[in-house]
């Protein structure tokens, strides 16, 4: 932010609306103080989701910080402001939502990017994987869900009181593991080069998460059937 | 991911309708990362704003400016150079308009350095 910025400057940084802020961010290269002072108002704004977010997961177990994670994803949002699209005439609260789920997903592709071949995070990324790793695609409306689970409803409060029994670093490897859900098949799918990152995280063995993640979902079965 | 059963159990929940139960109920609790518009207002609902410590923007911009001196620091000095501590001390005094640090502030910069400096060393 400036140091030398007026009373009238940051008031008017503060009313800018979002759009506005994220074209000030694009401009970085021509007018750094400005596109600075946008950065911290567009934090302000935005950053209790993703900090109540990551505070709220797994990611502890894996030894992040969640300040970390958060100001890494700002950080990556004002070096690609430009990329945010959004159709124009959108309501505030639409646009909102559009800004929230675009930094998810950077938020995201981050965590992914921690686990991928780890040996590598000092090499600069070949072009296929930087084209991978910005394709920011808007988030649904709603959840693809393949199956109905109306049905199921009652079941989640028996699926909450399991989560909480389980010791920490049983719950937070079943968590952290569900993030990689795949709707198409109905089943989490780790890729093997970030099972193996999240191993050696988790100071273990790609088989072992296999097998405790195995059997996990077994005893969940099983305290379905007896509890509901 | 080995699949732990494809029968129906006896309740009649699939191993697919159990994994979608359980990705369901993670992501109404915020657990897991969003993937609808949806889930981010279930994630906002369920986020107490007054439980979450928000972060000093200084930090981001220390981090920002730090980033942007790196890669200024490609190009080769002809005359020596400021050390790395020297120079982030500048930059961070900067952005905090030359305001001191905060015990808390100082407290959290401590806990990311050792985090930082932890993973520095897992890499090795």
């Amino acid at each position: 932010m400036r140091e030398n910025a007026t009373v009238a400057e940051k008031l008017a940084t503060q009313a800018a609306d979002d759009l506005d802020l994220l074209l000030r961010m694009t401009f970085k290269d021509e007018n750094r103080g400005d596109a600075e002072a946008a950065l911290v108002e567009f934090f302000r704004r935005y950053q209790t989701t993703l900090l109540g977010f990551a505070e709220k997961n797994g990611f502890r177990a894996l030894g992040w910080s969640p300040d970390d994670f958060v100001l890494r994803t700002f950080e990556k949002a004002f070096e690609k402001a430009g990329s945010f699209k959004a159709p124009s005439g959108l309501s505030p609260e639409k646009l909102r939502l559009k800004i929230q789920s675009w930094l998810f997903q950077i938020a995201k592709n981050e965590f992914l990017m921690e686990f991928r071949r780890p040996e590598r995070k000092q090499e600069a990324l070949t072009q296929k994987e930087q084209e991978e790793a910005e394709v920011q695609n808007p988030l649904p409306e709603k959840a693809p869900e393949r199956f109905d689970l109306s049905a199921l409803k009652s079941k989640k409060a028996a699926v909450r009181t399991f989560l909480e029994a389980l010791p920490e670093t049983d719950s937070e490897m079943l968590v952290i593991s569900m993030n990689f859900y795949d709707f198409k098949t109905g089943k989490a799918h780790i890729p093997d080069d970030i099972l193996t990152g999240l191993a050696n995280s988790m100071g273990t063995t790609p088989e072992s998460i296999k097998t405790k993640r195995g059997r996990l979902l077994r005893k969940l079965e099983e305290y379905l059937e007896t509890k509901t | 991911m080995k699949n732990h059963g494809e029968n129906p159990a006896k309740n009649g929940i699939t191993s697919e309708e159990l994994e979608s139960l359980l990705h369901q109920v993670l992501r109404e609790d915020g657990k897991v990362f969003p993937v609808s518009e949806e889930d981010i207002r279930n994630l906002e609902v369920e986020i107490d704003p007054n439980e979450v410590q928000n972060i000093d923007p200084a930090r981001l911009l220390a981090r920002v400016r730090n980033q942007k001196s790196e890669e200024r620091s490609k190009v080769v000095s002809l005359f020596g150079k400021t050390s790395p501590e020297v120079e982030n001390d500048l930059i961070a005094m900067a952005a905090r308009n030359g305001g001191q640090i905060t015990d808390e502030v100082r407290k959290q910069m401590e806990k990311d350095r050792a985090n930082a400096e932890k993973g520095l060393t897992d890499e090795k």
